[in-house]
């Protein structure tokens, strides 16, 4: 009677669960701990504009600690096609002794649901695990030391009135998408005064951002404002009454992401120079394709034409273009047929390319999806948008032997007169060359700058630290 | 809809001047709704005619200049109609008609209702016997006025703002909290050189691309180009005062460190240049003297 058995003791367990108190954490912050569940219900602004919700909270339950964020935002896609909804839900559990034991992030989205979920075995081995569209993924992970127990002490100092200027804090979290450490950094920069409304003044910065963000917190723990690049949160009904009949419907994040140029390169008179407002270089999976000079980075002549040329990509990278990963599934018979009854005989790598893309771009209906799908869920929907487009090839090319990789970087757009956030796939045939499958281009060598290779989807973070800090530069022959 | 009509027309649509216009138009209808009461139900048909007889009496040759005053509010009772009074079409509202209206009342349906039948007449000439198509013709003429009348009270608005004076104490206390403290500061503090958004930020303990945007949200501007009209603003509030006084004392006087940049400013802000400007003003209070 397996069913009996489990059914009594977790009933009792649940039931016992609320008067655990999480002991660790009492011991060392009693008023942190006596304050619980501390709640803050944030609008969230995009350009000013409302755009959503924010709640965040910390609660205790069943002997850990609780936080929970849960975001909520509305905003125009990217070719203006109507609202987007998308929301996320992050929920991370502490131990009694303050360090996280389990965390899940959630986003729901036209597109569907994105899971990501870390779990932590009994022998410490870290493990994340991604489900899209019904299809888990898992992989390990580095460990990292993230406790609660930083914002523990500033919240005791912050209800105890302890807190001095100057005080920091440092903290390591994991980023759920990438796997990777985040270390943030918290510093109080000024006590509750009647300049700042009675606020205590924090500065957040962390090393995925890497941007200054003000943060405002009251007497009583409740955030007044905080800045979460692209947004901005307020505490909720403090805005102008205005404010609620707007919607943000109107505010397009593609459209604000958007590096401003009134035209494109001159191909053959001028070239593409890119730098960051913060002088950071390029990221190091797309350095090959640019030079530097001083603080700017020159993209190099991108071939125009596809020409075979013999091979000489390192074996271990040519392993790596080639190899099956959560999100291109290489190995499954749906893409390996495809790629087969695709493939012809006796046909050039070059004019193989050529066909793939052709195919990609006719076979999948153009629809904006805000979630990265996988290959195998774009082939069964028939729709995406450049990202689904370009997992799809990849996926095609590595099937039938040629490394291929997905880029993501900035396309020039005559009618939105800039740069706009793209992805596309670059392949190997004697050379990198680049093939654009939502746009039917092949080789796509103009108006593209590469910025990032993600061909498991993990390094989207990455794009964090670029967006709104590019800047692009013409530069003469 | 009135925001598709108004982008039309060629405006640029802030929430504000859609509440405000819409809030007149229903006022104005309102307050004139018991006026029009018989009023509305007179566009119906067949009681065009029956009031048409009250014309006579009551547009006689003494009462002319009078009539002359009264269409101005003629013409907010036939905003009324358009926009209060869109349900009278129905059957049950020519019942309302027949009760005789006081004497007072007859007067101004008489005017009214000249004012209408002379509308009529010109517009719905063609479709006279259908009374129905005429009573429509009519309806639409008044929405279609109407909606006029608001372009033009938006325009007129828009114009206004564009004069300069872009601040002021209503139009303040509508705005968001965070911007009102920022304009304040702006103002308190716009002599200093240095002043700029991270300063403003800092002193306001706020986001700084927050509030930029909110700038250009709320105010089509951005937080330095609203320092620059708060300058020149106060710059010509100066020379009024003083039309004597140098270029680079006022220059400093207002922040600007460069008098060159001044006259460059103020120049593109106010379409003219600050000697003219200095000149056309001497100018008026010679002659006010």
């Amino acid at each position: 009677m397996p069913r009996l058995r489990t059914m009594i003791p977790w009933g009792l367990y649940a039931a016992l669960l609320p008067a655990m108190p999480a002991y660790g954490i009492e011991a060392t912050t009693p008023s942190f701990s006596s304050r619980l569940p501390i709640v803050d219900t944030l609008d969230v602004f995009l350009q000013a504009v409302p755009v959503g919700s924010m709640i965040g909270s910390t609660t205790k339950r069943g002997g850990f600690i609780e936080n929970v964020i849960s975001l909520s935002v509305e905003v125009s896609d990217q070719h203006g096609f109507g609202r987007q909804h998308l929301s996320l839900e992050e929920v991370r559990r502490y131990d009694t002794t303050g360090a996280l034991c389990e965390a899940r992030q959630k986003m729901h989205s036209a597109a569907g649901i994105t899971t990501w979920r870390l779990d932590i075995d009994t022998s410490g081995t870290w493990l994340i695990s991604v489900t899209t569209a019904g299809v888990t993924t898992s992989r390990p992970v580095k460990p990292v030391p993230e406790k609660i127990t930083t914002m523990a002490s500033l919240y005791e100092g912050l209800f105890l009135n302890t807190l001095q200027c100057g005080t920091s804090w440092t903290d390591t979290s994991i980023e759920l998408t990438s796997g990777e450490s985040i270390i943030s950094e918290t510093r109080c920069v000024e006590m509750p005064s009647e300049r700042n409304g009675d606020c205590w003044v924090f500065d957040c910065s962390n090393s995925l951002l890497q941007r200054r963000e003000l943060w405002k917190v009251d007497r009583q723990g409740a955030t007044v404002y905080r800045d979460m690049y692209p947004y901005a949160g307020r505490k909720k009904g403090t805005a102008h009454r205005g404010a609620a009949s707007d919607t943000g419907a109107a505010v397009s994040l593609f459209e604000m992401m958007k590096v401003k140029k009134s035209r494109a390169v001159r191909p053959g008179r001028e070239r593409i120079a890119i730098s960051f407002d913060n002088n950071q270089p390029v990221d190091q999976s797309v350095a090959a394709f640019f030079r530097k000079r001083g603080t700017k980075f020159i993209l190099n002549q991108l071939p125009d034409r596809c020409r075979q040329t013999p091979d000489t990509l390192p074996v271990e990278l040519q392993h790596a273009c080639l190899a099956a990963t959560p999100t291109l599934q290489t190995t499954h018979p749906k893409i390996r047929l495809l790629a087969d009854s695709l493939h012809g005989e006796s046909i050039s790598v070059c004019e193989l390319i050529g066909r793939y893309n052709r195919y990609v771009y006719t076979a999948l209906q153009k629809r904006s999806s805000p979630t990265f799908s996988s290959a195998l869920e774009t082939l069964e929907a028939g729709y995406g948008d450049c990202g689904e487009h370009a997992v799809l090839l990849a996926a095609l090319l590595r099937a039938s032997g040629i490394p291929a990789r997905v880029v993501m970087g900035i396309i020039y757009s005559v009618e939105g007169e800039g740069y706009f956030y793209h992805a596309w796939v670059m392949a190997y045939a004697g050379q990198w060359i680049f093939a654009d499958p939502s746009h039917d281009c092949f080789p796509a060598y103009k108006d593209r700058i590469p910025l990032i290779i993600d061909d498991d989807g993990t390094k989207m973070m990455g794009l964090a630290k670029i967006i709104g800090r590019i800047q692009l530069h013409y530069v003469d022959k | 809809m009135y925001r598709e009509i108004l982008k039309t027309a060629g405006f640029q649509v802030k929430p504000v001047w859609l509440q405000s216009s819409i809030i007149v138009i229903c006022l104005s209808g309102w307050l004139s709704a018991a006026n029009a009461e018989s009023t509305a139900v007179s566009v119906t048909g067949d009681t065009v005619a029956a009031l048409s007889s009250v014309v006579p009496k009551s547009v006689g040759p003494d009462t002319k200049p009078k009539a002359a005053e009264k269409k101005a509010s003629g013409a907010t009772a036939s905003l009324s109609v358009a926009h209060g009074r869109v349900g009278s079409l129905q059957p049950g509202a020519q019942k309302q008609a027949v009760s005789p209206p006081s004497p007072q009342r007859q007067k101004f349906i008489g005017v009214a209702s000249a004012i209408i039948r002379a509308l009529g007449e010109k517009v719905s000439g063609p479709f006279k016997r259908i009374a129905g198509v005429k009573v429509h013709l009519k309806k639409s003429c008044f929405l279609i006025g109407s909606i006029v009348l608001v372009l033009i009270t938006l325009r007129f608005y828009q114009n206004y703002r564009e004069r300069g004076r872009f601040m002021t104490t209503t139009r303040l206390s509508i705005m968001d909290k965070e911007i009102q403290r920022a304009c304040r500061y702006i103002e308190a503090h716009y002599d200093d050189p240095a002043l700029d958004l991270q300063g403003i930020c800092s002193a306001l303990v706020t986001g700084g691309a927050f509030l930029e945007a909110l700038f250009i949200k709320e105010l089509g501007l951005t937080v330095d180009d609203f320092i620059t009209q708060v300058r020149i603003n106060r710059a010509k509030i100066a020379l009024r005062k003083n039309p004597g006084l140098p270029v680079d004392v006022l220059a400093r006087s207002v922040g600007f460190g460069d008098s060159e940049v001044f006259m460059k400013r103020f120049a593109d802000i106010t379409g003219i240049d600050c000697q003219s400007y200095r000149k056309a003003l001497a100018h008026d209070n010679d002659a006010a003297a």
